[in-house]
């Protein structure tokens, strides 16, 4: 072994001994990506076997399923909307129509919920049942739509 | 005049206790966010939140129709988990900057050991092998 040969060995092993003391501040600045999971659930709480055909007064029963891969903690706000004539071309979210629902919670990172929606129509109506996610951020103290949203078609009848 | 005045009087009277509770759900809303922001101070200082996070969730969601005793009990429960969030952040800060002190030394002492490496490898070298090497004296002639 060379003078040169211990000087870069001794080198190496003082620079990993720096890499590992400071990783984990560098940790989050190659974190994976941030995203939060979305669905809606039946009344069997599953995926499918939604109610399509309803009749007014009917008290439907679904959920949304929530998962949080934020990387911190977030306050989810879901508003269930009814969207009527809806068209594909010319309509997209947030849709500027009062919610008819609307629930609030709480998720850590890693964390899911799922939230019941029990909705109930009382005029007969046909169109897309909608719904949006918003976000709460600290710093406006408000909720943002958070470009996530779910919706099924609904046919209220008499 | 008389039977209007009393009639605005009536409706007052009425919707009073409306506009009170109105506002003291507005009161409950702020508090929740109010909370929550907390919440998240205490998390990025590193806090353990989970328990304030479960009893915030069970406040937050009540139903619009809800009697004032019970607004009331939630809106001092979202006080008491902004509280809780904020002695959380306060301790966990302390702790953060040790973190960072702990760190900045090492890194100086880790920085000082690769200049010394640098500046007397090759004295260190030959200390070593002088000193394995067998009986090497230095005569002074």
């Amino acid at each position: 072994m060379t003078p040169k040969e211990l000087q870069l060995i001794m080198l190496t092993i003082i620079t990993l001994l720096g890499v590992i003391t400071v990783y984990p501040f560098l940790e989050k600045t190659f974190s994976t990506p941030r995203y939060t999971e979305m669905a809606v659930l039946g009344p069997k709480g599953l995926l499918g076997d939604y109610p399509q055909n309803i009749t007014v007064g009917e008290k439907i029963q679904l959920s949304i399923f929530l998962e949080n891969h934020e990387q911190n903690m977030q306050l989810y706000e879901v508003q269930a909307k009814l969207v009527e004539n809806y068209n594909e071309e010319n309509q997209n979210p947030p849709f500027l129509v009062d919610p008819i629902a609307s629930n609030i919670i709480i998720l850590s990172d890693s964390e899911n919920s799922t939230i019941p929606f029990n909705i109930t129509f009382d005029q007969s109506t046909k169109g897309k049942l909608v719904f949006e996610l918003n976000k709460f951020n600290s710093e406006t103290q408000s909720y943002s739509y958070h470009n996530r949203w779910v919706a099924l078609w609904v046919n209220v009848t008499e | 005049m008389t039977k209007i005045t009393f009639l605005l009087l009536l409706i007052l009277s009425i919707s009073i206790p409306f506009q009170v509770k109105g506002s003291k759900y507005e009161d409950y809303q702020k508090g929740i966010l109010e909370s929550y922001t907390a919440l998240e101070k205490a998390e990025k200082a590193g806090g353990d939140i989970s328990i304030n996070i479960i009893a915030l969730n069970r406040v937050a969601n009540l139903p619009a129709n809800i009697n004032e005793k019970e607004l009331d009990d939630a809106i001092i429960l979202a006080k008491d988990i902004k509280q809780s969030a904020i002695k959380t952040e306060q301790d966990n800060l302390l702790n953060n900057y040790f973190d960072y002190a702990r760190a900045a030394s090492v890194i100086l002492v880790l920085g000082a050991s690769a200049f010394y490496v640098l500046k007397y490898s090759s004295r260190i070298y030959y200390m070593i092998w002088i000193r394995y090497r067998g009986n090497w004296r230095i005569e002074k002639k």
